[in-house]
């Protein structure tokens, strides 16, 4: 129980102090996106998802190879769950539009189903990738820093893109 | 906790609002995205908000800062179901091929994703009653691209305080 109000807590103020700085940084480059330019201006760097999951759980070679295998076969088997995904909320958008209640309740239901849907075919993908690390790659902030980073990774264009993005 | 998540997430949101909300300045604002369909998006691209200020155009004077308003408001409500939603994951993480065990928690995950709707639903119905007829009519393609923007923000970097050096240890 501690343990686990530990990791939330480390792990809420990783995603604080990576918010703020680069909401600052971004300040003081005239108001761009927050962690954006790579590190220019004196902002902090910002990697791609594989970069960052290379760097957190420290992955050798052969790691990274099998991470970007099976990120590579999740994210083409989850096609159908991103067209879905983007449909349902596009019908909520319409019903929204619409100010029809009935409809934006029907719509509400449609796609919280595909975004649980997404939810576990991300689980899936992250369950996966912890199963090629070594027990002590797999301690439970670092799995908590590859869910939180994983969130959306599987509903945009590309999964291997600097993460921000919050889809859903 | 619960206090303590609520301030991560307004102080993220505030930030974000106030650092991000300015109208297209010329970083190709407008853009479609949204539920699955921005994916690709540069780290130079706009930004959800951005984008959803860029789509209604509004007026940086009169309605930015009262969306902006609306958009912490709405932020602290919905902390504790990001947190929730979060929490979910890594159980879902923990449970996945145990299929008696996934079920209860996609449940849970389903109504605490309905609520999380409703947020957004609340913030973009107060943020409708600020807008114009011509504003309005752009109202579907806005409200698709908040999805999920009261979720926390994802790390972009392995550790806060490390600078520089490549993707690779």
């Amino acid at each position: 129980m501690i343990a686990n109000r530990l990791i939330r807590f480390v792990a809420t103020a990783v995603l604080l102090v990576i918010g703020l700085v680069g909401a600052l940084s971004a300040q003081g480059r005239g108001g761009a996106p927050p962690g954006g330019g790579g590190g220019m201006g004196g902002g902090m760097p910002s990697f791609t998802r594989l970069g960052v999951l290379t760097m957190t759980l420290k992955l050798d070679e052969a790691q990274k190879k099998d991470a970007k295998e099976v990120l590579d076969q999740e994210f083409a088997a989850a096609e159908p769950l991103r067209k879905a995904l983007l449909a349902a909320r596009q019908k909520l958008g319409a019903a929204v539009q619409a100010a029809d209640q009935a409809a934006i309740d029907q719509a509400t239901s449609a796609y919280t189903a595909q975004a649980t849907a997404m939810a576990a075919a991300e689980a899936a993908a992250v369950a996966k990738l912890v199963a090629h690390l070594k027990s002590d790659q797999a301690a439970p902030a670092a799995v908590q820093t590859v869910v939180s980073l994983m969130r959306g990774a599987l509903a945009g264009k590309k999964w291997d893109t600097t993460p921000d993005l919050r889809f859903y | 906790m619960k206090s303590f998540i609520s301030l991560v997430v307004v102080s993220l949101v505030l930030s974000a609002a106030v650092t991000e909300g300015r109208p297209d300045q010329g970083r190709g604002g407008g853009a479609t995205g949204g539920a699955g369909g921005g994916g690709g998006m540069s780290v130079t691209d706009p930004t959800q908000f951005e984008q959803f200020v860029s789509k209604l155009k509004l007026n940086e004077k009169k309605q930015l800062p009262e969306v902006q308003k609306i958009f912490l408001d709405v932020a602290a409500e919905a902390a504790p179901i990001a947190q929730e939603l979060t929490r979910l994951r890594t159980q879902m993480v923990a449970e996945y091929g145990k299929p008696d065990r996934l079920a209860p928690l996609e449940a849970a995950f389903n109504a605490a994703s309905a609520r999380m709707v409703a947020a957004e639903l609340k913030a973009f119905a107060q943020v409708q009653a600020l807008l114009k007829p011509d504003q309005l009519s752009k109202s579907a393609d806005a409200f698709v691209l908040i999805a999920g923007i009261f979720n926390p923000p994802t790390p972009r970097s392995p550790s806060p305080m490390r600078r520089g050096g490549g993707g690779d240890q």
